[in-house]
């Protein structure tokens, strides 16, 4: 990697060397990658190449065992889930992150909830979560006819929605998708891919993680190949076809087949 | 896009919802007509007066449960509370005033419900087996201390299980007041959704950004102040504290009646309301049964038969419910 | 799943039926007994005389057993207390933790009379039971009698002694009056075994003891089950039985047998189904005529002062046809109330085959 050009703005997310263990497994090694402002990066690659964990660790559920994360240039500790919030990363889970039991609104500022009243006597705003709800499903065009229904009666790309509306409540600056699109049809891929367009419309960057290679070649501005736990090769849209991205994925499990496009 | 239910279907809905007060109302009849002083203002005061006690177990379970864990440990943190008090206050230091022994065993239930926070919530521990392990202690301390019982308890402490206001006993405002406090914490503050989300997906709690270990710790301890106050009411139901103080079947119970009451036992789901109802539906049916005049052993069959009954009721009506819910959910056109 | 509401409903119906039975039409008196625990032949002919007797006089009855557990003993009383019984009768688990079932008892102005096991609380009317302490003693002046014979003049020996449960009120007495009169005797070694007034405990307990002091010269058994447990210890560590002075208080099925062959040289027995039947008589007497009915200190009641017998055959016999059981008793006072202090029956060899002996009767099945 270059050094930064002073003159122009460090990334808004930059990761260096960043190492995980789960036990005798190493999970991550020295991933290092940069996202851009408004920048939508696809980060792909095969089982087990680390992409959850360093999700994970971006999002502040798991903490790194080695490495440094910056944001904006400067360096932070990324310890929590809570922390990552408070700088604006917002992730969308795999699996929705979503309580059935639960309703709608509930669900959209779950961990969060606005309140009224002060100290001891601090209840729920539920009126004003309501209507902040409604709000948002709205304004991303999803029909959900109540936000005081449960969560489970949901279909899955409706609570994708949901998920994704919370992330740009909390106006991020980056949001991270874990597998967005797995699991759902093709209108809701649709769906998903409408809304990360919109997120880089109104400057919000976003790290997109999927098997999916055509849906990450249709959004992505660039793409991060990851193999066992490091990265392997880093290339823009123009660059690369969806056949590369195939080949690169196959290719990373494969050894000695040649020079991959933009393996420095 | 049909999102409105029709009028009939919101009713089906509304009775589904709350069958488990159908059930109690049911049962209720059933022993009212069969059995002669049942249908009596003294008898329903009673009944109410007997389900006080198990009722703050059963409520204390129902919070653990929706948190997505269980304790098995809850009665046993009654009697040791109620043991541990009435031996400070009566016997170890005479001069304490009556009502430090009130503050006393909720203080005391809460710390032994924190020891299972620790174990579950900071160690990691499954809740099975700690509280397994927390049972067996709590039980045989309670023995250490005194192994036949303490009856000179002052009216202090027997004042909230056993005193009456206006001929109504104290101890059923409490269970109410309790039920209703609960109710209030689980679905109008932060800490009840947290609750509840834990226990319906606690991955997803975690990764939005909900401290696990916290949560867990707290919801053990206020279980155990909870059981502490149970204890208080057990003494004044017996208006003394024999050392098997809230054993016996008293877990078991606290089981059954968060279970008929629409606590489900994976977690996530129940209400404090649904609860109520299911300890009411212990209290009719244990004095119902008791006061039939057939055989002990026949009544104790009995009664897990028609504990059977509510409990496939209760499961029949989930899925009913379910399915209403599902016919209408609201989607936005095709299957997404 | 209308499968599972069906189910429900038969479940519901299934129960309905007992439940509709079991509500009796009114009768004379409502009585309730509410007994410690139902565990041996004793026991339970102890509960179903209650019930035998109180439906010969068309008496409304609830028995209700503790099952050993004190907190479940005040509950049934509640219960029983609630479902509107005039007069309990109750053998308590725990003389001290039993109190609070007098003070229910006396707010709803129920009396309450204890058999077997008594309350310590004054408020109790009556108590029908005799002393396990003056039995322990009795027993023990039989046995330094023995000890002396055997040892020409000096009561030494080894000595057994088969202990109930600790704690409990029945074990402590029964052992109490056993120790007043041997620990007057420094020279008797006493060797303490705990059976929990059962025989298999009884046997392991035993063994365990004998393993260590083969060599014993006499037996004292708090209770029946006991000594056929120690019994079958000696038998299994080839002690002869014969050769052991065994004594024991309670003449159960299990040790008349053996009276017979001579390996348990005597019991003194307490007749179970008229404890029961004595305080029902009282009770019933005290909600007709009040204090009145209840005996004074100090009198002496014979078997033809007080009429039990119904000629109603229960198990084939005549449960209260033999006053000889219980007579003469005397009328002491214990705990600040009234104590109906029934006799007690040495039976030996000589009268193993009474047929007033509660053992010789054949209870159906429970």
């Amino acid at each position: 990697m270059s050094a930064p050009d002073p003159g122009r703005p460090p990334p808004l997310l930059s990761l260096r060397g960043i190492e995980k263990w789960y036990g005798e497994v190493h999970a991550l090694r020295g991933v290092t990658l940069q996202v851009a402002r408004g920048e939508v990066l696809g980060l792909i690659g095969d089982n087990g190449a680390g992409k959850s964990t360093l999700i994970k660790v971006v999002s502040g559920v798991v903490r790194r065992d080695g490495g440094q994360v910056l944001w904006n240039g400067r360096e932070v500790a990324l310890r929590s889930v809570r922390e990552a919030q408070a700088l604006g990363i917002e992730t969308v889970h795999q699996d929705r992150a979503v309580v059935g039991t639960l309703d709608v609104a509930r669900n959209v500022f779950l961990g969060r909830e606005p309140t009224r009243g002060i100290g001891l006597f601090r209840v729920l705003d539920r009126r004003r979560m309501a209507r902040d709800a409604q709000a948002l499903l709205r304004d991303l065009r999803l029909h959900i006819p109540s936000v005081h229904q449960e969560a489970r009666f949901c279909s899955g790309g409706e609570m994708q929605g949901v998920a994704i509306a919370r992330a740009m409540h909390y106006q991020a600056s980056l949001v991270i998708l874990d597998e967005p699109t797995t699991a759902l049809a093709v209108t809701g891929v649709q769906t998903v891919l409408r809304f990360i367009r919109r997120l880089r419309q109104e400057g919000i960057a976003c790290l997109f993680v999927t098997h999916n290679l055509h849906d990450v070649h249709a959004v992505a501005d660039r793409f991060v190949v990851m193999a066992r736990g490091a990265v392997v090769a880093s290339l823009r849209r123009e660059e690369a076809s969806v056949d590369d991205l195939v080949r690169l994925q196959l290719g990373s499990e494969a050894a000695g087949r040649g020079p991959l496009p933009g393996t420095a | 896009m049909d999102g409105a239910r029709t009028i009939v279907e919101r009713a089906q809905l509304l009775v589904v919802e709350n069958l488990i007060w159908a059930i109690l109302v049911a049962v209720f009849l059933a022993f009212s007509i069969a059995l002669p002083h049942f249908f009596t203002l003294q008898n329903v005061h009673f009944i109410l007066y007997v389900a006080s006690a198990i009722g703050l177990l059963v409520f204390a379970e129902s919070l653990v449960l929706i948190s997505g864990s269980m304790d098995l440990s809850i009665a046993h943190v009654a009697g040791l509370s109620s043991m541990l008090v009435g031996a400070l206050t009566i016997q170890w230091i005479p001069g304490m005033p009556g009502w430090t022994g009130i503050v006393l065993i909720v203080v005391v239930g809460a710390m032994l419900g924190s020891v299972n926070g620790t174990l579950i919530g900071w160690l990691g521990i499954n809740p099975f087996l700690a509280t397994l392990s927390t049972f067996l202690m709590y039980d045989w301390l309670t023995f250490c201390i005194n192994r036949g019982a303490i009856s000179r308890v002052s009216p202090a402490l027997t004042f909230l299980g056993g005193g009456r206001i206006l001929g109504v006993f104290v101890a059923i405002a409490v269970m109410l007041a309790v039920c209703a406090l609960l109710g209030f914490v689980l679905t109008r503050t932060r800490f009840g959704g947290w609750v509840k989300a834990m226990g319906g997906n606690p991955q997803a709690a975690q990764m939005l950004g909900i401290n696990l270990p916290w949560m867990n710790f707290w919801v053990f301890t206020i279980a155990g102040a909870l059981s502490g106050l149970s204890g208080l009411l057990f003494i004044g139901y017996l208006a003394s504290i024999p050392s098997t103080i809230a054993g016996g079947d008293d877990i078991f119970l606290a089981f059954a009646g968060a279970i008929i009451g629409g606590v489900s036992l994976k977690g996530g789901e129940g209400s404090m309301a649904g609860a109520l109802g299911g300890v009411l539906l212990l209290g009719v049916i244990d004095t119902g049964t008791a006061m039939t005049l057939i055989q002990p052993a026949v009544r104790g069959f009995l009664n897990g038969l028609i504990l059977l009954a509510a409990i496939l009721v209760n499961k029949y009506r989930l899925e009913l419910r379910d399915r209403i819910l599902a016919a209408h959910p609201g989607t936005s056109g095709a299957a997404v | 799943m209308r499968k599972a509401l069906l189910l429900a409903a038969a479940a519901l119906l299934a129960a309905s039926a007992p439940i509709a039975r079991g509500a009796e039409r009114a009768a004379p008196f409502f009585i309730g007994l509410d007994t410690k625990t139902v565990t041996n032949a004793w026991e339970g002919y102890f509960q179903d005389s209650f019930e035998w007797y109180a439906k010969d006089h068309h008496d409304r009855f609830q028995a209700e057993e503790a099952g050993g557990d004190p907190a479940r003993q005040i509950t049934q009383c509640r219960q029983m207390i609630n479902s509107g019984v005039q007069g309990l009768v109750v053998s308590a688990q725990d003389a001290e933790a039993a109190k609070p079932i007098v003070s229910f008892a006396t707010g709803a102005h129920i009396p309450v009379f204890t058999a077997d096991a008594d309350i310590d609380s004054p408020g109790v009317k009556m108590y029908v039971g005799f002393s396990g302490e003056r039995a322990g003693q009795e027993l023990a002046e039989h046995l330094v009698d023995y000890l002396r014979t055997k040892f020409h003049g000096q009561v030494q020996g080894t000595v057994l002694e088969m202990q109930g449960p600790p704690g409990g009120a029945s074990s402590i007495q029964r052992s109490k009056g056993f120790h007043d009169v041997i620990d007057n005797y420094p020279q008797v070694k006493v060797i303490e075994a705990v059976g929990d007034f059962q025989e298999a405990p009884g046997k392991t307990a035993a063994l365990e003891v004998l393993r260590a002091n083969p060599h014993i010269d006499a037996c004292y058994s708090a209770n029946g089950p006991m000594a056929v447990g120690a019994v079958g210890a000696m038998r299994d560590l080839n002690i002869d039985p014969s050769k052991v002075y065994t004594i024991t208080i309670d003449a159960t099925p299990g040790v008349l047998p053996l009276i017979r062959s001579g390996d348990i040289r005597m019991a003194l027995d307490q007749p179970p189904a008229y404890y029961t039947a004595i305080a029902a008589h009282y009770l019933t007497a005290y909600l007709r005529e009040g204090e009145a009915a209840l005996p004074r200190e100090g009198q002496t009641i014979d078997a033809s002062a007080l009429h039990l017998d119904t000629q109603v055959k229960h198990a084939g016999v005549y449960p209260w046809a033999d006053g000889s059981a219980w007579a003469p008793a005397k009328i002491t006072r214990e705990y600040g109330h009234l104590w109906f202090q029934t006799g007690a029956v040495l039976v030996t060899k000589a009268n193993a085959g009474a047929p007033y002996l509660w053992a010789n009767v054949k209870l159906p099945p429970a």
